[in-house]
């Protein structure tokens, strides 16, 4: 039986289908069988981030319509092949779909891989508890910023009410420089807001944006250490921990503060 | 007021609005469970919900007004 793990945050923008395909290739690489789910039905852009748009001929919607079998929906990647995709779209017909349609296929999924994450909408409304009632574990994706905190909070109380046990909380966007300053939030200060376990912290990385399957074993990126440190942590429930100040420490790491303001 | 007050202060402003939908929920949950012990009536039951600083101080106050026979706990 695999794990499915849902990504969720409640506040937007905070990189939640970032975190969940950098989290599926990476685990790919280590050769588990993965399938990165897209319960955004509707605004859907796992497919995108991706690179596999133009590759979507079925969805999920169309296995739960039985216009497909779920082995014709899946989408292979390119580089891993353990790595494979089930989009969501139609916006026009999500009102239609059930619960139990949902559950089915993902039951489906847990038979075919060893992991399944489950990209989640924003929000707390219908497509949100859809997304979280499919999963047995929760990453609480956050940036260290006061909304984000604020509405992962309120998301770890639904979630519990959900019967999910195993929650991890992932800072995502952590600046080192402004940690190191004392103006963003560290893990310990949301740590101790949010009151569940430790999953990882993702710093703010320009690489995210080109980051693409061929390039995420280049551990000079710091970004794939720090994907690489919360894959270990999913699969042996350690707490390590990616710092992402230590290029901002000493004399040295405060000119390179100074320099990152003033640009 | 530094970040980290001010994130304590939202956070615990929530969550003095969030329990209040819950107390009924709570409520009914352990009257059941109660009620297999000891014949109460469910507005006998007072639950209160506290908020601290990073967790809640739950007190329950129940008057029962006579405990179960044997024979009618459950199995």
């Amino acid at each position: 039986m695999g794990r499915a793990i849902v990504m969720t945050s409640g506040k937007g923008g905070v990189g939640k289908t970032t975190v969940t395909a950098n989290l599926g290739m990476h685990l790919a690489s280590r050769n588990y069988r993965v399938c990165l789910v897209d319960m955004d039905i509707g605004l859907n852009n796992l497919d995108v981030v991706m690179n596999m748009e133009d590759r979507v001929v079925y969805t999920m919607l169309d296995v739960i319509e039985k216009k497909c079998r779920l082995k014709e929906a899946l989408i292979q990647d390119d580089y891993y092949p353990l790595l494979y995709l089930l989009s969501s779209g139609g916006l026009n017909r999500n009102l239609t779909i059930q619960l139990s349609e949902i559950k089915a296929v993902v039951n489906e999924l847990h038979t075919m891989f060893d992991f399944i994450l489950i990209d989640c909408p924003a929000g707390i409304d219908a497509g949100f508890k859809r997304a979280i009632s499919c999963a047995d574990e929760a990453l609480v994706v956050t940036t260290p910023h006061l909304s984000s905190i604020r509405d992962a909070d309120k998301v770890i109380t639904i979630l519990s009410t959900f019967n999910i046990t195993n929650k991890r909380f992932v800072i995502n966007r952590a600046r080192g420089d402004l940690i190191q300053d004392k103006l963003m939030f560290d893990v310990h200060d949301i740590g101790k807001t949010l009151n569940i376990e430790f999953g990882g912290v993702i710093p703010e990385d320009d690489n995210v944006i080109t980051n693409t399957s061929d390039k995420i074993k280049n551990n000079k990126i710091a970004l794939n250490r720090a994907f690489d440190i919360l894959c270990e942590n999913i699969l042996t429930g350690k707490k390590k921990l990616f710092d992402c100040t230590y290029k901002y420490r000493g004399l040295l790491g405060s000119i390179k503060r100074l320099l990152k303001r003033s640009v | 007021m530094d970040l980290k007050k001010r994130l304590d202060t939202i956070i615990q402003k929530d969550k003095e609005t969030n329990p209040k939908y819950l107390i009924d929920v709570i409520k009914s949950d352990f009257f059941y469970m109660i009620s297999n012990y000891f014949e109460v009536n469910f507005e006998d039951i007072h639950l209160d919900i506290q908020p601290c600083a990073n967790s809640y101080e739950i007190s329950i106050n129940c008057l029962g007004d006579r405990m179960k026979l044997a024979k009618t706990l459950p199995e």
